[in-house]
């Protein structure tokens, strides 16, 4: 079970002739239950890339095989992409407009033909995986949540169609830093305890690196860096002049590394980044 | 270039129209529109075809490209035709069970249909060639008149500045929640049509928010840069008439006042 791209192009039918090519011959392999970060500038083809993945948009050349099923070959919009690959946009909070919770959750659950039962099971299992409690707030105007109950219960909408791969167009953004820490912990749990694939977008690779074991980095539609995270430090200076930073205590490894230091800065976290600055001093490496 | 018209939105290009003062512009496609409107014979019309061709061709966008923009209004335009074509009294052409066409309402039909094509084409050319800020530049000084009447010209002028530079952004964002609410599995395609009906409100409510939130953001974007309404402003480019536009505006008026004397005239 796996997401394949190979060769992926799409562009935009810009107007006035100034068609832009977003996506340019990426190809890459992300299996079930990771997560993946994708940094890049501001148009550099991200959301363009979650499109394609979630059959939104069809690629001009390439193929695209999500578990098996040549998506290349699915119609556009094809239902049976986007109940496998869950694409939550950015500040997806802006997208709810029904009355209550409840039929928030369920307007998107219409079109797969359930009974009321199995409709209330899905509503009340998606609420219960964001961490909003099902008696609490399936009768509450989703207007009157707080902006991160409003975002979670945009995640839930995408939980209740039950996919395989959820899609984070810049989830973090616009969050405050506990909405931040709370939707992390909420992903964390849905890739650990579900097996849901993690594909999010994003510019703090910081923010990202707390929770992503690979990240790649997009620049003009073309895949530039595809990593493990626990080797960012290898990609200082690509990723520095491109205008990101490296997680603090990558960086810390990085600056000691240069400054002559054998050290290893193969590390997940900072707790595996003061092992390897204490091994390294225990070595006399200083 | 296919977007920008059928939005009717400026095509940054460079032509004989697009150089043209705005005021030269505005000014001659109202007359062009009530010599259509006035127009009351297929000859007068087949004449203003081609007029408008002509005008179409100075502002270096393909005719195809115009249609694609006239497109959208077909559906429209045909209603209205059928409307006349079955209602207007007269001799008859065609009857079969209820149905009667006439003579009069064939033509009445043929008449309105090419007036509005017409009047659409005349207005696009004139939104194609010409930016939001030189059109409303251009309304502004022809409105000025009204001022003395107390009429509040540079806040309708304003109004309708922002109102169009608005169309092609709630344009995307209506796009854009549209497909954002096909991810969350909302189906536009099938379905009964009432249900199909009731989905559109995915696409209408987070829009009419989203709206009222980029208006509430405009409108206090403008005060913190120091935008008084009613107070009297200056003009950062003076518009001036130059020799092509007393060319245009003396061929327009010439060709338009022939017809229009013509007709009284002769009456064809």
């Amino acid at each position: 079970m796996s997401i394949k791209a190979e060769n992926l192009t799409y562009t935009y039918p810009a107007p006035a002739g100034y068609t832009r090519q977003a996506v340019q011959e990426i190809s890459f392999q992300i299996d079930a239950g990771e997560i993946v970060g994708i940094i890049g500038r501001a148009g550099a083809g991200k959301t363009t890339l979650l499109k394609l993945l979630n059959g939104l948009l069809k690629p001009d050349t390439g193929k695209m095989i999500i578990d098996e099923i040549d998506s290349s070959v699915c119609k556009k919009n094809s239902q049976m992409l986007i109940k496998k690959v869950g694409l939550v946009w950015q500040f997806p909070e802006q997208q709810l407009f029904e009355t209550s919770v409840y039929k928030e959750l369920a307007f998107g659950l219409k079109s797969q033909g359930l009974d009321s039962a199995e409709e209330k099971k899905r509503i009340k299992e998606a609420l219960g995986q964001v961490g909003l409690d099902y008696e609490q707030f399936h009768d509450r105007q989703p207007a009157t949540l707080s902006s991160g109950e409003k975002r979670r219960l945009s995640i839930a909408c995408f939980l209740a169609l039950k996919p395989r791969y959820l899609l984070l167009d810049e989830a973090l953004a616009g969050l405050d830093a506990s909405g931040i820490d709370r939707l992390i912990e909420l992903l964390s749990r849905l890739n650990h305890q579900d097996g849901v694939g993690i594909i999010i977008t994003g510019h703090n690779l910081g923010q990202l690196s707390q929770f992503c074991k690979r990240v790649m980095l997009l620049e003009e539609g073309k895949l530039l860096m595809d990593t493990a995270t626990a080797d960012l430090a290898h990609y200082y200076q690509p990723l520095k002049e491109r205008g990101f930073t490296l997680p603090v205590h990558q960086e810390v490894l990085y600056h000691l590394k240069t400054r002559g230091w054998d050290i290893n800065t193969r590390v997940n976290d900072a707790e595996e980044a003061v092992q390897s600055i204490v091994s390294s001093l225990n070595r006399g490496e200083l | 270039m296919t977007e920008y018209i059928s939005l009717g939105q400026f095509v940054p290009i460079e032509s004989f129209l697009h150089r043209l003062d705005p005021r030269v512009k505005i000014t001659s496609t109202l007359m062009l529109t009530i010599a259509v409107v006035s127009a009351d014979s297929l000859l007068k019309l087949a004449l203003l075809v081609i007029v408008l061709l002509v005008v179409g061709a100075l502002s270096s966008v393909k005719i195809a490209e115009y249609w694609k923009g006239i497109t959208p209004f077909l559906f429209m335009i045909l209603i209205t035709a059928m409307i006349k074509l079955f209602l207007v009294n007269g001799t008859s052409l065609i009857s079969v069970w209820f149905i009667n066409i006439t003579v009069e309402g064939l033509k009445s039909a043929i008449l309105l249909s090419v007036r509005l094509i017409l009047i659409i084409y005349a207005a696009q050319i004139l939104l194609v060639t010409t930016s939001i800020v030189s059109l409303t530049d251009g309304l502004g000084i022809l409105l000025k008149p009204l001022e003395l009447i107390r009429f509040p010209v540079h806040e309708l002028v304003m109004i309708m500045t922002i109102s169009l530079r608005f169309i092609p952004v709630l344009l995307n964002e209506s796009r854009r929640i549209r497909m954002a609410q096909i991810s969350r599995g909302i189906n536009f395609q099938e379905g009964p049509i009432w249900e199909r009906a009731k989905t559109y409100f995915a696409i209408l409510v987070p829009l009419i928010n989203a709206s009222f939130q980029k208006a509430n953001d405009l409108a206090e974007a403008m005060e913190a840069r120091g935008y008084t309404a009613g107070r009297k402003r200056s003009r950062l480019n003076e518009l001036s008439l130059s020799r092509p536009d007393y060319i245009y505006m003396m061929v327009m008026t010439i060709l338009l006042l022939g017809m229009i004397l013509n007709q009284a005239n002769t009456g064809w």
